[in-house]
């Protein structure tokens, strides 16, 4: 069923065709929520916030337009929103198994050691680009709706999503053989 | 990591696994049970649809009400304020009469003109 379907069943108090949305767009909008939020419960509150946002304004959900934009803009919204409420939580407590404490027997270890790398790259980037890199290159939308979903220029999300590139590559480069291991 | 053009516009399948792999949160489908049960409990607990439609709705009536009460109010006062006037309307309008035809009977008449002839002759004036 189409998303234009199922929002307009939702809308009409189909729990159902809600929970169907949910379930096909949960996964892309805890990642956005996460990449405005370090904390994970925290970004699944915001991303949680998002759907019952966009259920109660699913009124203003224009059918003939792409709903996962849509919905991703209410998400970042929701997120931007609750992390200016939050104060400063820490982030995911960081593995002990730092490369300084010896090398990591083992793949676990490894893939903590290069998550960490990665979300330092994250975190060094404004939270603009990170939420265009996201959507761009996590979950494949276009300049023009990453545009749309930030609220700026086109030429501004290329050059975001340019810049933001350049770092994950450069961290990622850092790990390269063991990326092709652990991912 | 195979070497990309830093100006490629295509998504990075190598940066889209990491990011994933990193962003990617814990337990689906505990998340979207609870949303969905989130969602039961708002849609049981507020009146159906949107109350912030309703409200909208109600905006422009209610405006347009409360103008058309403030002209009217602004109206009264305006008249009621004009009323001390009236007596001077009257005294230009006796004034007025004197300007104009006078009736014989009160040039004639060697008594004090009777009050309500008076009236009556101003408001004919009028």
């Amino acid at each position: 069923m189409e998303d234009a379907e199922l929002a307009a069943r939702a809308h009409a108090g189909d729990r159902e065709a809600f929970g169907k949305l949910v379930e096909h767009y949960a996964a892309q909008a805890r990642r956005v929520a996460r990449a405005v939020l370090r904390n994970e419960a925290d970004a699944d509150d915001a991303a949680q916030d998002g759907f019952l946002s966009a259920l109660r304004n699913l009124g203003r959900y224009d059918p003939t337009r792409p709903f996962g934009p849509w919905l991703m803009r209410i998400v970042a919204n929701a997120a931007t929103d609750r992390r200016r409420r939050l104060k400063v939580r820490a982030a995911e407590p960081i593995s002990d198994l730092t490369p300084s404490a010896g090398p990591a027997p083992d793949q676990v270890a490894h893939r903590r050691v290069f998550n960490e790398a990665l979300e330092k790259a994250l975190a060094t980037l404004p939270e603009r680009r990170r939420i265009a890199v996201v959507l761009f290159d996590a979950e494949g939308y276009s300049h023009q709706e990453i545009a749309n979903i930030l609220g700026v220029p086109v030429g501004t999300v290329r050059s975001d999503v340019f810049h933001a590139r350049r770092v994950l590559r450069q961290a990622l480069a850092e790990w390269e053989g063991l990326k092709e291991e652990i991912v | 990591m195979k070497e990309r053009s830093e100006f490629d516009h295509r998504p990075d399948p190598q940066i889209r696994r990491a990011l994933r792999t990193v962003l990617s949160g814990s337990d689906h489908a505990a998340f979207v049970k609870h949303v969905v049960a989130r969602a039961a409990d708002s849609s049981t607990s507020a009146p159906a649809g949107d109350w912030w439609e309703v409200l909208s709705g109600w905006v422009r009536p209610g405006l347009a009400a409360s103008v058309a009460l403030t002209a009217a109010a602004t109206i009264w006062l305006a008249g009621s304020l004009r009323e001390p006037e009236s007596g001077t309307a009257i005294a230009d309008a006796l004034l007025t009469i004197g300007e104009g035809v006078v009736p014989a009977a009160f040039l004639i008449t060697t008594e004090p003109p009777d009050a309500d002839a008076v009236l009556e002759l101003v408001l004919e004036n009028r």
